[in-house]
């Protein structure tokens, strides 16, 4: 006899889970019941003896047992390198990972935006149509955001995705699936990469806690190629680069990586060396080491176009050139007004390398103190500014899409990691008292008004990081609790 | 704000959980009830082949349910039904006479008999109550308990992000070498020792090339990489060199020419890695 009501229990008491929020098991639980009864008609099958429906029967299986079991497995590694992203999200939606089981539709979205990131041709109606199907996604979290990340990729809106991206990053292990934070992190670090950020690529691949093994490589081979003191050997990068994935398109970084010699490509010692002999024109060899520095920007570049300036400021030629010149053209402005408008768009235009480049290297040039200078002013004004703006928004309950109220937060997360780092106490101290109260009561708004509890919960975390950074006992026990208020199902 | 997304085909209204799951489970019990019939009988017995084929039938028929079901998108505009092999239906929301509660759904009703039956369980109703509310004419909505209903079921609205609308949000950080691109002397392809009557001679002269859709006066060269030259480009170069006080800033940085030879990415170890993100295998990103 067969149970029905003890079926029909179950079934409903994993729905109540699943309304609960424990989403996953619901998801395992129907696979098993899948599977149960396909395994049922299988052996009812072959012990009626009917070849005829044997046949279709296995073939079914060996199709449907892999994306039954092992549905992120199948769907990485077979669905998505085909490049078709209905046919991702369609076999996504019908068999979604168990990790992202709270954001089904979410993670199907997301599948189809890998798959569109692989396509040969794809029409602006897919992505779309993509981000039609991820608005139907009620409770958006780390597989909505990257899947958002990917779709703004895919557009062509690298900031966008790079701030979303960052957010899922910043997760913890627990809110995030492995599979989501490894596309995010593996994406940011192609995207540092691509721009010759390799500060940013050490930093995202060796100095975030868990490790995946691609970014890790990437992080080892950026090391290498910065010369930071603790780059691995030849033998950890033959090491990492065999253990990691995509080893024939990463090979020539690798070779790259072994040409350059252990924590020597950032010795500034080494980058005055390099900078040859005393130029004649300090003016044209400073224009030079400029258009080099923007052309291919590394740290010995940088080096090179800040002491080449610093020459050229202090050049009795170069005040000669401008006067001669201002004559010939019968210019109103005097000599140093002009000359003060070159080395303001001089500093302007090495502000972002000086920011991003190591606070031992800017010091060394007085050009490059300058422009690291006036890039932090900017962030510290950009801070402030998007302080304010949660403050005013909070208080008169001006909503943003979640996915962009995520992207406000990267953003003002991102702005004062760039400060802090190697910034001294006062200055982690400044920050965190501009930012606190308003950036608290944003929080505490999300989490409680909204419901919006993961990035309310990932906002707490921050601020209590920089907060016990700078001693701030009370800011930090308020903090502590809200916390461990936790981040929602 | 966009309530319908990206799409010109809007919100869809579909099914959610709670309906699929109780689906599965009717078609569980009946597929409980056929292997406990079936278990008992006899090997060979012919019903059992023709019994285990209409099984397969109905697991393809399930999905199948749900993908030849109406199928609702709603909109700005209005609300459109498609019915797979069937032609669509659209009702605009200003042709809406009523809109009335059927059963835990919604019913609506349009001129020329149009009539379209909204489940309860269908997912998106929330915007399609905010889309009735803020756009059918209140008169045509008649009774307080259906516009309560529809304001209930609105609450939950969340509108949809403009995100991939708006326009690319950029970090502060602009980019250094844009300012080399559009100098005036890489723009119009001149020397800084030009003089004025060159400056004018030669702007006029890529705009008629310009103007005639020549391909070799489309780009330019820079010491940053190539350049794309506009009609408004040009303009905007001879204007700046117009001005003396503008124009020796510009020599200043357009000397860097005859000076900065392009950068070979692969001289330099930390250059950037053009290739990034082909290497995971991403076409465009």
């Amino acid at each position: 006899m067969i149970p029905f009501g003890a079926i029909a229990a179950g079934v409903l008491a994993a729905n109540r889970r699943g309304q609960q929020g424990d989403a996953a098991s619901l998801n395992v639980a129907m696979r098993f019941l899948v599977a149960t009864f396909a395994l049922l008609f299988v052996i009812l099958a072959f012990q009626q003896h009917l070849p005829f429906v044997q046949v279709p029967m296995l073939v079914a299986s060996v199709a449907v047992v892999p994306l039954l079991f092992f549905p992120a497995f199948t769907l990485s590694r077979v669905v998505v390198p085909l490049g078709l992203p209905r046919l991702a999200h369609a076999v996504a939606r019908l068999s979604p990972p168990v990790a992202s089981s709270a954001e089904m539709r979410a993670a199907a979205v997301f599948y189809g935006a890998l798959a569109a990131l692989r396509a040969r041709s794809l029409d602006p109606e897919t992505l779309a149509w993509l981000e039609d199907r991820l608005t139907h996604e009620v409770t958006l979290r780390a597989t909505s955001l990257a899947a958002a990340g990917l779709l703004a990729a895919a557009r062509g809106r690298p900031e966008s995705a790079r701030l979303l991206f960052a957010a899922v990053d910043a997760l913890t292990w627990r809110t995030a699936p492995r599979a989501v934070r490894r596309v995010a992190r593996s994406w940011l670090v192609a995207d540092a990469a691509r721009r010759g950020d390799f500060r940013l690529v050490a930093s995202l691949g060796r100095g975030r806690g868990s490790y995946m093994r691609w970014p890790w490589l990437m992080g080892a081979i950026a090391e290498r190629l910065i010369g930071a003191p603790r780059a691995p050997s030849d033998a950890v990068l033959y090491f990492a680069w065999i253990a990691a994935p995509h080893r024939r398109a990463t090979w020539p970084m690798v070779r790259r990586a072994l040409a350059a010699p252990r924590g020597a490509a950032g010795d500034p010692a080494r980058a005055r060396e390099g900078a040859g002999d005393p130029p004649l024109d300090p003016l044209g060899a400073a224009l030079r080491a400029h258009a080099a520095s923007l052309g291919a920007p590394s740290e010995a570049a940088l080096l090179a176009a800040g002491r080449a300036w610093d020459a050229a400021r202090d050049a009795p030629a170069t005040n000669a050139l401008i006067a001669r010149r201002a004559l010939a053209l019968e210019a109103r402005s005097s000599v140093d007004a002009v000359f003060l408008r070159l080395v303001e768009s001089v500093e302007r235009d090495l502000e972002v390398p000086a920011a991003r480049a190591p606070a031992h290297i800017v010091a060394t040039s007085p050009t490059l103190a300058a422009a690291a200078s006036r890039a932090r002013q900017r962030d510290l004004d950009e801070i402030d500014l998007i302080a304010k703006r949660l403050t005013r928004r909070t208080a008169q309950k001006e909503t943003l899409h979640v996915i962009e109220e995520w992207m406000e937060w990267s953003s003002l997360r991102r702005l004062c990691e760039r400060v802090l780092r190697d910034a001294d106490a006062s200055v982690h101290r400044a920050v965190f008292t501009s930012i606190f109260s308003g950036t608290c009561n944003y929080a505490v708004w999300l989490f409680n008004v909204r419901g919006e509890k993961l990035l309310g919960n990932t906002i707490f975390r921050w601020l209590l990081a920089v907060g016990r950074g700078v001693a701030d006992e009370a800011a930090t026990k308020l903090l502590t609790k809200n916390v461990a208020a936790g981040h929602g199902p | 704000m966009s309530a319908g997304g990206a799409t010109s085909k809007g919100r869809a209204l579909a099914f959610g959980w709670p309906v699929r799951l109780f689906v599965l489970i009717v078609f569980a019990i009946f597929a409980v009830t056929f292997i406990a019939e079936t278990v008992g009988a006899r090997p060979g017995e012919r019903w059992i082949g023709a019994a285990i084929i209409a099984a397969v039938a109905a697991l393809v028929a399930l999905p199948s349910w749900f993908v030849l079901r109406p199928h609702w998108y709603v909109d700005e505009r209005g609300i459109e039904r498609r019915i797979p092999l069937r032609k669509r239906a659209f009702l605009a929301w200003h042709d809406v006479t009523s809109v009335a509660s059927s059963g835990p759904g919604f019913s609506v009703h349009g001129h020329a008999g149009a009539r379209f039956v909204l489940a309860g369980g269908l997912g998106g109703l929330d915007v399609f109550s905010y889309l009735v509310l803020t756009h059918v004419p209140a008169d045509r909505i008649p009774g307080d308990a259906v516009r309560r209903r529809l304001a209930h079921r609105a609450r939950r609205f969340r509108p949809v992000p403009a995100y991939a609308l708006a326009p690319e949000v950029h970090d502060a950080a602009v980019d250094p070498r844009a300012r080399w691109r559009e100098n005036p002397f890489f723009v119009l392809g001149l020397s800084p020792e030009c003089s004025r009557v060159d400056v004018e001679r030669t702007g006029q002269k890529l705009l008629g090339l310009l103007a005639i859709g020549s391909a070799a006066a489309r780009t330019y060269p820079t010491p940053v990489g190539p350049g794309e030259r506009t009609e408004d480009g040009v303009r905007a170069a001879v204007a700046e060199l117009r001005d003396p006080d503008r124009r020796i800033g510009h020599e200043i940085w357009a000397r860097a020419a005859a000076a900065a030879v392009p950068a070979d990415p692969r001289a330099d170890a930390a250059a950037p890695w053009a290739e990034a993100m082909a290497a995971l295998g991403w076409r465009r990103s």
